[in-house]
């Protein structure tokens, strides 16, 4: 097979090893352009070449020994001073500026929060940049998108201007529409300006080295408000996240798990999340300043969690790695249960176990206004497959002792795999609901959706019991106090 | 000193601490380097291809450093590419390194 072929389209450096004196060149470029472009490089190797001996190579004048090297610096680009004063003018007396950060902005958290704060402006996360900053910045809304938070989805309806900050997240119908809001971006790729947002301005060069730059120039916003909305928006939304999160119903809620997940962590642990309605639980969890999380973002790969949690506990040894999966991606990569005990890698997995495709499941219904159809999981049983991998199994069902059993698996020594059996007929329900959305779900419901009287249930308890709750879609009348009075609905009642 | 050695000289001389892999009749002579060098490069053995490139995406995220994976020709190689797509579309710097046979 001509793998150099096959990988054409995934790789930017792509070639095959010529010859034996071809093998240091080769090398030497392709992990220069895999570091300098964020890229894959690829070497096809021969098999008649892999062994050659190389005593008796034969070299042509233009190949000279040694003639190429590994010296390497990560190139980090700033923008011309005029381009950033300009960018920094245009925000002058803009009053609801929204920013949006994704992976580019990783490890320039300071930076971001600096920018905020000067601008008065809500950060709002893409899932990739989850750990820019800590969800317990008062900086900051949480996620985005599907997954996202409702004060998140404000900020970008109501911002008159957007600093995008190394991000390229792709679901542009939660941003602020086309022609709406001053846009400004900031991506090392001079290509990505523009690619989501019609920017006005596009400021090419590394996140960090530009924000320092850039806070040079930036004018101070003195009016408040947009940001003090915003965090009574981020205050309300996790007060509902955390109502949803200490549930007692059974079967347990899968935001149980993740709720108390979070708690549980240590201050530094590297969480892998995974694609599902496990991908909504985790991106609602709240991370803290020294966590790292990342999972298969743009891709949605189901089943990166596990191998994600096996890179990074290699890299970080004395890490706590905790893998947030679901029955559907961990049975397709299960058998690499076996390389955490084969290398003694201590990785945690959480898998919840609902027996179903659960994001399909609801994708078919809500988007589709189908009944679910082919996503049945036959019930693996978790606890014996890690056991049989030489691992331990910790099995979860109880959301009373939700909390106490994750840190007891947390604490023990070695791979776990902790299964929660959770709730199918759990919505994974985006920050607003269309009108679309529960139409598609209605039609799904009587075209003979199987758990329509579960699915009913739930979602009417969810309105019953979410309605004081001004985040919730259900919290319409918490909302219209909120607005009249100026005051929350719970704390009139205290 | 084969073309392999040289290969592995030349990764280690890049700082790469880590690979990724799966052994197999394509890539048999680079895992024999392997060997020879294990004492400087680590080699993760993992149950499929696709756990490789998925690693060693993940590894990259997390450190900022170059992830290294490895496969056998073919079967093996098609295995790595959902985990590269992964790494080529999130931007995460990632080196895969495939064994091929001979073709006609």
């Amino acid at each position: 097979m001509n793998q150099d072929y096959l990988y054409q389209d995934v790789a930017m450096y792509n070639q095959r090893l010529m010859g034996p004196a071809h093998a240091k060149n080769i090398v030497d470029y392709a992990c220069r352009t895999a570091l300098s472009h964020r890229a894959v490089a690829h070497i096809a190797l021969p098999i008649d070449y892999q062994s050659a001996d190389m005593s008796g190579e034969k070299r042509s004048k233009r190949n000279l020994k040694g003639h190429t090297s590994e010296a390497f610096t990560i190139p980090k680009r700033v923008p011309e001073r005029l381009q950033l004063e300009k960018a920094a003018r245009a925000l002058q007396g803009k009053a609801k500026v929204a920013i949006l950060v994704g992976a580019g902005a990783r490890g320039a958290g300071a930076e971001v929060i600096q920018v905020a704060d000067r601008l008065g402006a809500p950060v709002v996360k893409s899932m990739l940049g989850k750990d820019v900053i800590p969800d317990d910045s008062p900086y900051t809304t949480g996620g985005t998108g599907v997954v996202g938070t409702r004060a998140s989805s404000d900020v970008f309806e109501s911002c008159d201007a957007l600093v995008i900050i190394g991000s390229s997240f792709p679901y542009i119908e939660f941003l602020p529409k086309p022609g709406q809001a001053l846009g400004i971006q900031i991506d090392d790729k001079p290509e990505r300006i523009g690619l989501r947002y019609p920017v006005e301005y596009g400021l090419v060069g590394d996140a960090q080295a530009t924000l320092r730059e850039w806070l040079l120039y930036l004018p101070r916003n003195d009016d408040r408000n947009f940001l003090k909305q915003a965090q009574k928006g981020a205050e309300d939304w996790w007060e509902l996240m955390e109502e949803r999160g200490t549930r007692n119903d059974k079967p347990m809620k899968p935001q149980v798990v993740a709720w108390n997940l979070s708690q549980a962590l240590a201050d530094d642990a590297i969480i892998t999340g995974d694609s599902g309605t496990v991908t909504t639980w985790i991106a609602r969890m709240k991370v803290r300043a020294q966590q790292q999380f990342s999972f298969s973002g743009t891709l949605c790969s189901m089943a990166a969690g596990l191998p994600y949690a096996i890179g990074a506990q290699v890299a970080y040894p004395g890490r706590q790695v905790v893998s947030f999966t679901g029955d559907g991606s961990l049975s397709m990569m299960m058998g690499d249960l076996a390389t955490l005990t084969q290398y003694k890698l201590p990785v945690k997995i959480v898998v919840l176990r609902n027996n179903t495709l659960g994001l399909i499941k609801w994708e078919q219904m809500i988007y589709l206004g189908n009944p679910e159809y082919g996503v049945d999981l036959y019930p693996i049983d978790f606890v014996k497959v890690a056991e049989a991998c030489g691992a331990t199994g910790v099995h979860i069902e109880n959301p009373k002792r939700c909390k106490d059993q994750l840190k007891e698996a947390l604490a023990m020594d070695g791979p776990v795999v902790i299964e929660c059996d959770t709730d199918p007929n759990e919505p994974p329900m985006p920050p607003k609901t269309t009108k679309d959305e529960m139409k598609h779900l209605a039609q799904a419901l009587v075209r003979g959706e199987r758990d329509r009287a579960r699915i009913s249930l739930t979602i009417g308890r969810q309105a019953m019991d979410e309605a004081l709750f001004p985040a919730s879609d259900y919290g319409a009348p918490a909302r219209v106090v909120e607005k009249v009075t100026g005051k929350d609905k719970k704390e009139e009642k205290k | 000193m084969t073309a392999s050695d040289v290969l592995i000289e030349s990764l280690i001389d890049w700082g790469v601490e880590t690979i990724f892999g799966l052994p197999g009749d394509g890539i048999n002579g680079f895992v024999e380097a392997l060997r020879t060098h294990k004492d400087h490069i680590r080699y993760i053995h993992v149950r499929h291809e696709e756990t490789a490139a998925m690693a060693a995406t993940g590894y990259a995220k997390f450190t900022g450093k170059l992830g290294v994976c490895f496969s056998t020709a073919a079967p093996g190689a098609i295995h790595m590419l959902n985990g590269l797509y992964d790494a080529k579309i999130d931007q995460a710097p990632v080196l895969a390194i495939t064994g091929m046979t001979i073709t006609i």
